[in-house]
């Protein structure tokens, strides 16, 4: 289980978070909402330890992770995976060899048993025969597809999905929702997902989150969340520009 | 009067902010470099031989032909002007040897081949890992239970080291023989006479070139790491780190050549 308690974090006079309190049950999906610039990658990166709060804790199975220093950070790590919004595929690599990376850096796999299992897991995203590929020949869906396979490789605890679906076309976000909810069902992986696209978020989680304003205004299954009365939520998930949330437009010039 | 003592204290307060500011952030990347040096210092023997090969190929091998280039005609023109200037003094070309072989061992060497380095590896690596690092490939190193410091900056700090004081002896060595080519084909000055003024300079003053030559390499290296570690703001970003890398590496290499020369001098080393 993740929660955050009370959670604080600023980049100067930039205040994104300001008391953010949020569980992450185990053998869920839960799926963190919210316009841009709300402070949802810096939600996920906190869960992560990549960022550290200014205040508050983050407490991951037990352990307040904000207190770690790094050894102690990098081996409640070994739990994460982390699948990037632009997939962050290393480009001097090859597919397969992007995909077994984490493998051969933990070593806890015979080097011999590797390229089979760079097979298994690119065969579950649907990409096969593409090992000897580079990044820069994949198309938008497929380095997604690539960057989860890495992911799942690693068999995390938790998996945390930053924005799967953005810049993709409908169809090919909705095979990526289909692979997020078999891959749950499959390794029953604890999972965190941000998005700002609600038909994703209805699709794949188990209870969604809305960030507004550094804090969450309310988590509550799928449906509770489409019915929802708090008109923030409602706003939101109906993608209305009329309501409380204000979206601030500068003009240049 | 309350007018004038108002805006005095606003140019005084925005002056302190400005400088306060700069000094902070100075002393904030200051301190990054340090810690950067000691993680890298502290993972250095868990480096990979094949990655540590792989940038000594890169960074040393490959900057072989530019550095020879330099250095040959480096040794060449200043035989040349030395001939040409001691002639006018004396008469006859004396001391060419001496001077172009003192030149390169203890100056010339080490510090142009570091700044051409500079341009070519700092440049290489600022741009490498600043990319690395706006497309989120360095934190996604860290979820894949990988130190950035230790699987990027370890490997070419080694091959930095190893392969920065190579280039400058392989440079003081074709830049002696440029010296040559000059000094017999166009000064008229005996070959035996130029090779036993050459012969002359002693270990300490080679001792003196060469460990100058490894603290430029770590100089060059740090340097361009920390400016791609910290590398942000996509394209415009990575040029900019990339240039700061290049400039800040060859200004300080020039700074602390004078610090380390007059450090050796004072230990006896050259």
């Amino acid at each position: 289980m993740i929660s955050f308690e009370n959670v604080f974090k600023a980049f100067g006079s930039n205040h994104v978070l300001r008391g953010c309190t949020l569980d992450v049950q185990d053998g869920e999906t839960l799926t963190v909402i919210g316009g841009s610039g709300t402070g949802k990658s810096v939600t996920l990166k906190l869960m992560l330890g990549l960022l550290k709060p200014d205040s508050g804790k983050i407490v991951v199975d037990g352990q307040d992770i904000s207190a770690m220093n790094e050894d102690e950070l990098s081996q409640v790590q070994k739990n994460f995976s982390y699948v990037f919004q632009g997939g962050a595929l290393f480009d001097s690599m090859t597919v397969g060899e992007n995909v077994a990376f984490g493998l051969r850096q933990l070593g806890q796999h015979p080097p011999g048993d590797i390229d089979g299992i760079v097979k298994e897991k690119l065969a579950v995203v649907g990409l096969q025969g593409i090992e000897a590929l580079k990044p820069s020949e994949l198309s938008g869906g497929m380095r997604k597809r690539v960057a989860i396979a890495r992911s799942i490789a690693m068999s995390p605890k938790y998996l945390f999905y930053d924005e799967p679906t953005t810049g993709l076309d409908p169809i090919m976000s909705d095979v990526i929702n289909n692979l997020i909810v078999d891959l749950h069902q499959k390794l029953k992986q604890t999972g965190v997902v941000i998005t700002h696209d609600m038909r994703s978020a209805y699709k794949i989680s188990s209870r969604i989150a809305m960030l507004y304003q550094g804090q969450i205004v309310q988590i509550d299954t799928p449906d509770n969340i489409k019915n929802s009365t708090n008109p923030i939520v409602q706003q939101f998930v109906t993608g209305s520009a009329q309501g409380p949330i204000q979206m601030q437009i500068k003009a240049y010039g | 009067m309350a007018d004038d003592a108002i805006a005095v204290s606003r140019f005084e307060q925005r002056l302190l902010t400005i400088l306060g500011g700069t000094l902070i952030s100075l002393a904030e990347a200051v301190g990054k470099v340090v810690i950067l040096t000691r993680q890298t210092l502290y993972w250095l023997k868990s480096a990979e031989r094949r990655d540590v090969f792989e940038q000594i190929v890169a960074m040393g091998v490959d900057s072989v032909p530019v550095t020879t280039l330099t250095s040959l005609f480096t040794g060449m023109v200043l035989a040349l002007q030395t001939g040409f200037s001691f002639r006018k003094v004396f008469n006859e070309p004396i001391y060419v040897g001496t001077v172009v072989g003192l030149s390169l061992v203890k100056e010339l060497g080490p510090v142009l081949t570091a700044v051409v380095v500079a341009g070519r590896v700092g440049a290489a690596i600022a741009a490498e890992l600043g990319t690395m690092k706006v497309t989120e490939q360095i934190d996604a190193l860290y979820t894949l239970g990988t130190n950035p410091v230790k699987y990027l900056a370890v490997p070419r700090f080694i091959a930095c080291i190893i392969s920065i004081p190579l280039l400058t002896v392989m440079a003081i060595f074709t830049g002696i023989i440029g010296g040559l080519i000059i000094a017999v084909y166009r000064l008229s000055i005996p070959m035996t006479v130029y090779v036993n003024e050459i012969k002359e300079i002693g270990w300490k003053e080679c001792a003196h070139g060469v460990t100058k030559s490894v603290f430029f390499a770590a100089i060059i290296v740090i340097v361009s790491c920390y400016k791609g570690f910290t590398c942000e703001g996509g394209a415009e970003g990575v040029g900019k780190a990339t240039t700061s890398a290049v400039v800040i590496s060859m200004v300080m290499v020039l700074v602390f050549d004078y610090f380390l020369s007059a450090i050796l001098v004072s230990f006896g080393i050259g």
